[in-house]
């Protein structure tokens, strides 16, 4: 199976799963085109398509082959438009591995390599033995760690391992059950036609009826209470069953997971169904939040999540690890961040704060907002206006001195961060040598009260994800911040 | 860092610059003494290109209003496309007003902003690499423009529109021999 002059080949059993992948990357044409040509001779077209496709991976994997060089890896695939790839060794950021039921049934294992380039993986080999990736591991770990490296994490050394109890905790914080039913419903909009619509509505119609049936043998017969408390269960019902899907999702992907720290690797193993093991240089972190929403904060939990250069930043390009600890004590916070980032002083970390004043600009946009937005309820009555402004008013006065209090900057020789939200906390670290351009922005209104907001950009991070960008500061210590940041990277050379 | 100063100065730049920075201060005034302006030819082509654009405005509407004889559509198409001009020439030089760049030991900074004012530095050895392009309207005046990228992701790419040609060659040299020099 393998020789030097050849290269290595792929697991016979590849095949199989590169038709998968093939399956599921045509799954939605095929779906639009049963649909589409209902009633005519579809079965023939579907059983070619797949023969051509089966064929096809088989082809696919006859064509693959991988070299392991002195420094780099060379892979070369394709059938008619051949393509030869050469990825040096200390260019690789990270190697994540991927195992799903199937993969473990034959003892395979899916491997991405990534490097700094954006968008996809830079090679991925599917699907190779344990054996081929030790190997592989190896020749890219450099030769020397070659014994401790293969043994399985074990939850006893491990900086952090998530107990069943932690994950629950975690789909509750997060949620994520509303993203994949926005999902859900925004696919399902596209192919919703009266039939599903007549079908929906039958369901809430029943639901109705059954907590109508429910409500009624308790015997409240007033029109507005039981509307009230309809509201009120059906509200709690979603909500408890967001909860529910959160937190199976949660299960699906960080269950056993374990973080342990190899040299200057973190490697991180998770998932129940499909095993993930993802493999992140520590040197390679270009900036590091961490999480502390209020749900958190009630749970007593934070969350770590960083960004590499590595491009890979959603889920269908390809693995991405960004979730390092998906929640923890807020005890082991310095304990992490000393375990994740070893070479910054944690223990030296001071806060600035913003200008005291700033929260008399923000009070000034929320009112603006609060104008706008509160204009729909003048239809309803001419005095629920003057309500909402009250309420929200208060609000605003709460929430832009609660702001500017928790807000602030930090910065020493070594590290930049920034912190700020109110209900969803945010703390940004950047290791100073990691930033790349440097902005001072001042808005006309900065230029009032002589202040000016500064924004630090890193490579890897993601459009609209919290970021170095100080805002409310005065114009001298932006400009001094900024001076400060470019003189400690002055003369040094930018190192991924 | 002298070795550009020598190409390009405009008669018109120390004039308008001391008007800019008696009337609003703040973050212009902190510019230092070695700071360029964009080519004042920049403004022409910036003003020929809104001319077309606008010009491209008004056709839709002036064709559709010819051709069903509602002539308020067609004012109103020209009144629009006339704004846009107008809007489009006052800023060509209001833009160029507020626009600086200039070298410094740490990297290359630009200045730009008229309301939302933005000083950004490019530090030297952070430049991945530089491209210089030219449109066919700058290659009229010996215009081109310099693009910068670094290995960030918000600001991946800074750019230098309205500068000579030559200007943006040397510039890119000198962000090149600079970068280079740091790797040590």
């Amino acid at each position: 199976m393998q020789s030097d002059t050849n290269g290595y080949r792929l697991h016979k059993i590849s095949p199989l799963f590169i038709l998968f992948e093939n399956i599921k990357k045509l799954i939605f044409p095929i779906v639009i085109a049963l649909f589409s040509t209902r009633g005519s001779s579809w079965e023939l077209f579907a059983l070619g398509f797949a023969l051509i496709i089966s064929l096809g991976a088989i082809v696919q994997y006859r064509f693959y082959r991988y070299w392991l060089e002195g420094d780099k890896i060379r892979v070369k695939e394709g059938i008619f438009f051949r393509n030869v790839r050469q990825v040096p060794y200390k260019k690789i950021q990270n190697l994540n591995l991927v195992q799903s039921p199937l993969h473990r049934l034959f003892g395979v294992v899916k491997v991405q390599l990534e490097s700094a380039s954006g968008g996809r993986p830079e090679a991925v080999i599917n699907v190779i033995d344990m054996a081929a990736v030790k190997e592989l591991k190896q020749k890219i770990n450099g030769e020397e760690e070659e014994t401790q490296e293969e043994e399985i994490a074990e939850p006893k050394d491990s900086i952090l391992s998530l107990s069943f109890g932690e994950i629950v905790r975690y789909g509750i914080i997060t949620n994520r059950g509303i993203v994949a039913v926005a999902v859900f419903m925004g696919f399902t909009m596209q192919f919703l036609d009266d039939q599903i619509e007549r079908l929906v509505k039958n369901y809430i119609s029943q639901f109705t009826q059954w907590i109508d049936g429910l409500i009624s043998s308790v015997q409240i017969e007033n029109g507005w209470l039981y509307f009230t408390l309809l509201t009120l269960i059906g509200v709690i019902a979603a909500l408890l069953a967001l909860w529910l899907l959160s937190i199976v999702m949660a299960l699906l992907k960080f269950h056993g997971f374990v973080l342990i720290k190899t040299k200057e690797k973190l490697q991180a193993t998770l998932g129940l169904l499909t095993r993930l093991q993802a493999t992140i240089p520590m040197g390679r972190i270009q900036s590091l939040t961490i999480h502390e929403s209020l749900l958190h904060r009630w749970f007593k939990r934070i969350g770590i999540t960083i960004e590499t250069a590595g491009g890979v930043n959603n889920d269908q390009q390809g693995v991405s690890m960004k979730q390092v600890a998906p929640i923890a004590p807020n005890t082991m916070r310095t304990q992490l961040l000393k375990e994740i980032q070893d070479d910054v002083d944690w223990d030296a970390i001071e806060w600035k704060g913003l200008n005291p004043k700033g929260w008399r600009r923000v009070l000034k946009v929320m009112l603006i907002i609060g104008l706008v937005v509160g204009l729909p309820t003048l239809l309803y009555s001419i005095y629920a206006y003057p309500i909402w402004l009250v309420i929200w008013g208060l609000y605003s006065v709460y929430y832009s001195k609660a702001y500017i209090r928790s807000a602030g900057y930090t910065l020493n020789g070594e590290v930049i961060g920034f912190k700020d939200g109110v209900i969803f906390s945010k703390c940004t670290f950047v290791r100073l040598p990691k930033t790349q351009t440097i902005a001072v922005k001042e808005s006309p209104f900065d230029r009032r009260h002589r202040m000016a907001s500064l924004e630090v950009d890193t490579a890897g991070a993601m459009v609209g994800a919290h970021h170095i960008n100080i805002p409310y500061i005065n114009l001298d210590e932006a400009l001094a911040i900024k001076n400060s940041i470019s003189d400690k990277i002055n003369g040094t050379q930018f190192k991924w | 860092m002298s070795n550009e100063q020598e190409h390009h100065q405009d008669p018109t730049n120390n004039l308008s610059s001391t008007q800019e920075q008696a009337k609003d201060a703040s973050l212009i005034e902190q510019l230092p003494d070695n700071k360029q302006r964009l080519h004042p030819d920049s403004i022409k082509v910036s003003r020929i290109t809104t001319a077309i654009v606008s010009l491209i405005i008004m056709l839709v509407p002036s064709v559709a209003g010819i051709l069903s004889e509602t002539y308020l559509l067609l004012a109103i198409g020209a009144a629009v496309g006339l704004l846009i001009f107008t809007i489009g020439f006052i800023w060509a030089r209001k833009s160029y007003d507020y626009t600086w760049y200039w070298l410094a030991d740490e990297g290359l900074y630009i200045q730009r902003g008229v309301w939302w004012r933005k000083k950004t530095l490019v530090p030297f050895n952070r430049v991945q690499h530089t491209d210089v392009g030219q449109g066919p309207l700058d290659r009229k005046y010996e215009l081109g423009k310099l693009v910068t990228h670094t290995a960030g992701t918000r600001d991946a790419s800074v750019s230098l529109e309205g500068i000579l040609l030559e200007t943006a060659h040397e510039l890119r040299s000198v962000l090149q021999e600079e970068g280079e020099s740091d790797a040590v």
